[in-house]
């Protein structure tokens, strides 16, 4: 059998590389993407933010018309979430929606809020559930901590 | 092997064995290092806390009912401190001390307002040494009321003192609160 000779074609060498060269940048491409949603849940202090809910400290109280919340961690609390517990149901409403004395950048490490949240008649329970405030590769996001981080607030004799 | 097998054999074409061994180590090591990347996020890192062992004591304490009151520090712990965060109640039974004392500081007398927090000297480090003292002077706001000043916050009967201190984590200075040795002092008027 005759080989044809005379054909036209990249060398070997060359070819290696041009396709060594076309993985890595393919490589790179895939990384980079993959490297944004990866930080999409979002992280704090070098952590995914779900694993930060755990170092989370806070003490809540309902007392004389006024719900307190005072920051006993250094994780800072960006807002929390008010789970009232009415008639076999409850209803979850944010922070801001309750008072507008809550501030904008949340509670530091020992900061406090107390304020009025509104009517709470009929309230048989409240859950407190904080919030954090995260970067990711769109910019800075809130994460709601799950509800087994949050505390609750069982009714004093009057309060509720 | 005949001469048409043979022919056969040689037209089939593949990639070079040399250029599938580059292919598939390099694709190992992409997903390698994205694998690392998302694993990392989850693995836990030194946690923004106070070493045990600092602690702030009151040595004294001048209150009286009214507009003034004065504190005297002492750091009895084994770390130096940069300050502390000073909260009130004004109701027995209080449970949470939430009425910020910061504010009414009187930096004439020591001390500087920060943040609503309160720092001995002013500087961002650890600056009251262990067995330093330092006494803070608080003048408590009032509003007229009718002509007459009445406090705003009434009487307080507890304070709440949480030192804090600047701590190196992960070789960057961070300011933490030591909340596990918050003192409190009650007040009877």
């Amino acid at each position: 059998m005759e080989i044809k000779r005379g054909g036209r074609g990249v060398s070997p060498v060359i070819a290696t590389v041009l396709l060594i060269a076309l993985v890595l940048v393919m490589g790179t491409i895939i990384f980079l993407w993959a490297k944004n949603i990866v930080v999409e849940g979002g992280q704090k202090n070098g952590q995914n933010v779900a694993t930060v809910c755990e170092q989370v400290n806070f003490d809540t109280t309902y007392q004389d018309g006024l719900l307190t919340v005072s920051n006993m961690g250094n994780i800072p609390i960006f807002r929390v979430k008010v789970e009232m517990y009415k008639n076999n149901g409850f209803q979850t409403k944010d922070i801001t929606e309750l008072t507008s004395s809550w501030a904008s950048v949340g509670l530091k490490a020992s900061g406090v809020f107390s304020g009025s949240i509104g009517d709470v008649s009929g309230v048989s329970k409240i859950v407190i559930i904080p919030v954090l405030l995260a970067t990711s590769g769109h910019g800075s996001v809130t994460h709601t901590c799950d509800a087994t981080y949050g505390k609750d607030i069982l009714p004093l004799q009057g309060t509720f | 092997m005949s001469l048409k097998e043979e022919a056969r054999f040689l037209k089939k074409r593949g990639v070079s064995e040399m250029i599938g061994y580059v292919i598939l180590i390099t694709i190992a090591l992409v997903l390698g290092t994205i694998v690392f990347a998302w694993v990392k996020s989850y693995a836990p890192t030194e946690s923004v806390a106070c070493p045990d062992g600092v602690s702030l004591s009151v040595k004294s304490f001048q209150y009286d009912c009214q507009r003034s009151l004065n504190i005297t520090l002492d750091n009895n712990g084994r770390f130096s401190e940069t300050g502390y965060f000073i909260h009130a109640t004004n109701k027995t039974g209080q449970e949470l001390a939430y009425i910020d004392l910061s504010p009414y500081l009187n930096q004439t007398f020591g001390g500087f307002i920060l943040n609503s927090w309160v720092s001995f000297f002013g500087t961002p480090d650890n600056s009251l040494p262990p067995q330093g003292q330092m006494t803070s002077s608080f003048y408590l706001p009032v509003v007229t009321v009718g002509g007459k000043q009445k406090l705003i916050y009434g009487n307080l009967t507890t304070i709440e003192i949480i030192p804090a201190r600047y701590q190196t984590i992960n070789n960057k200075l961070k300011f933490v609160t030591c909340t596990d040795s918050r003192i409190q002092q009650d007040f009877t008027c």
